[in-house]
């Protein structure tokens, strides 16, 4: 099992859990809500980022939608109980507030112009042409897919097993199985429409 | 898609935070802990402020009526703050549910907000025509003017112009709200209705 520079692993809300029963005073529940929302903007930031980044394309208004993803992580921590990962909780907590975000948006949001700050820079300048006109490309293409496809095709690509996805998306690992199946067909559909 | 096209745009995705996002997210992350604290501390503060007032104004103008009243407050003051933090912790555990359940409560809630709404912007002229007449009934009973001068100086005098100018000022935050509000349960509907398609698909090449 990996631990980072703090000591934490993917055992460390049970850990916390056992030491809070040990403890039993509220000040280890406060420093157990510091740690684990620590390990999430330290270890789970890129997730949150691009889960936002998915809904989003505004980057003033994808700043204000991770403010009030964090927001409800740090509220929600309070019901953690290490049942499932904190990768999990987190994702479920990120797609579903992006989704009300998205339901309070009065308008179709501007695009943001793409900088190079999304493309590697050990390539070559014909390469990172190429990438950086791939990656805009890969971003808008999933801004555009239809939200059940989107959040299944971004966890696809964050690395979630099936059987996570299914605790994340609220259906069974057969459904997620199909779903990715079919946004992989509608974003290969886009990414080749171009 | 190919296996190799899947993990090529894999990486190309968990490459594409910027930056700019990352700087964003740390101070987001930097803020929330201190944010939320200081929200929690306002809220028991106002709380606490409003029971000690009660309570003084109890020993202050001590009777048996007072003291009912005084107390009652207390009870619905308490329970309220306590009902608020306990909803403010479990709303996502509600949101745990299937993506279509959190979406119909989520309409059904919105509608909700709708129907006060729609019924705050039908009950703000009446109310408003009412509250004139009530003015003019109290004025009336010690003789001054008629209906026609009393109108007359609500739409002619600074203090009635400016009356009208918050009342046309609230109609339209109102109306604006209220077609905002429309909007959003319009798109949640379509999300419901995009999710139930999805989820028909599924059950139908599902084995």
């Amino acid at each position: 099992m990996q631990a980072d520079a703090r000591g934490l692993t993917d055992e460390t809300p049970l850990r916390f859990a056992f030491e809070e029963r040990q403890a039993g005073a509220a000040g280890t529940a406060g420093r157990r809500k510091d740690a684990l929302f620590s390990e999430v903007s330290n270890v789970h930031s890129g997730l949150i980022t691009r889960i936002a980044l998915s809904y989003e394309a505004d980057p003033a208004l994808r700043r204000d939608l991770v403010q009030d993803i964090l927001l409800a992580v740090w509220m929600a921590l309070d019901a953690y109980r290490g049942d499932s990962s904190l990768k999990t909780f987190v994702a479920a907590i990120a797609q579903k507030r992006s989704i009300s975000h998205v339901t309070r948006r009065s308008r179709e949001p501007k695009q943001e112009l793409l900088t190079d700050h999304y493309v590697s820079a050990a390539l070559s300048p014909d390469e990172i042409a190429v990438q950086n006109d791939l990656k805009k490309h890969l971003i808008r293409s999933i801004q555009k897919l239809p939200i059940p496809q989107r959040e299944a095709i971004v966890l696809c690509f964050e690395g979630f097993s099936y059987s996570e996805m299914s605790e994340v998306l609220g259906i069974s690992a057969n459904a997620v199985m199909l779903r990715c199946q079919r946004a992989k067909a509608t974003l290969k559909a886009m990414m080749d429409a171009r | 898609m190919t296996g190799d096209e899947y993990r090529d745009l894999a990486a190309l995705w968990n490459a594409s935070a910027a930056d700019g996002d990352r700087r964003d997210f740390e101070r987001a992350a930097q803020r929330t802990p201190r944010w939320a604290r200081t929200t929690m501390w306002i809220e028991l503060g106002a709380v606490a402020v409003l029971a000690v007032t009660i309570v003084m104004a109890i020993v202050w103008r001590l009777g048996p009526s007072t003291l009912l009243v005084g107390s009652l407050i207390l009870v619905i003051l308490g329970w309220s703050a306590w009902k608020r933090h306990h909803l403010g912790n479990i709303a996502l555990l509600i949101d745990t549910r299937d993506r279509l359940s959190f979406l119909a409560s989520s309409v059904e809630a919105k509608q909700a907000e709708l129907n006060r709404s729609a019924l705050g912007l039908a009950l703000i002229l009446p109310g408003t025509l009412l509250t004139m007449l009530l003015g003019f009934t109290l004025r009336g009973e010690q003789g001054e003017g008629e209906l026609a001068a009393f109108l007359a100086a609500v739409l002619t005098t600074p203090r009635g112009l400016i009356s009208l100018g918050f009342l046309a000022c609230a109609l339209m935050v109102y109306s604006v709200s209220h077609m905002r509000l429309t909007g959003e349960v319009r798109r949640l509907r379509e999300l419901r209705d995009d999710y139930a398609n999805e989820a028909e698909l599924d059950r139908f090449l599902g084995p």
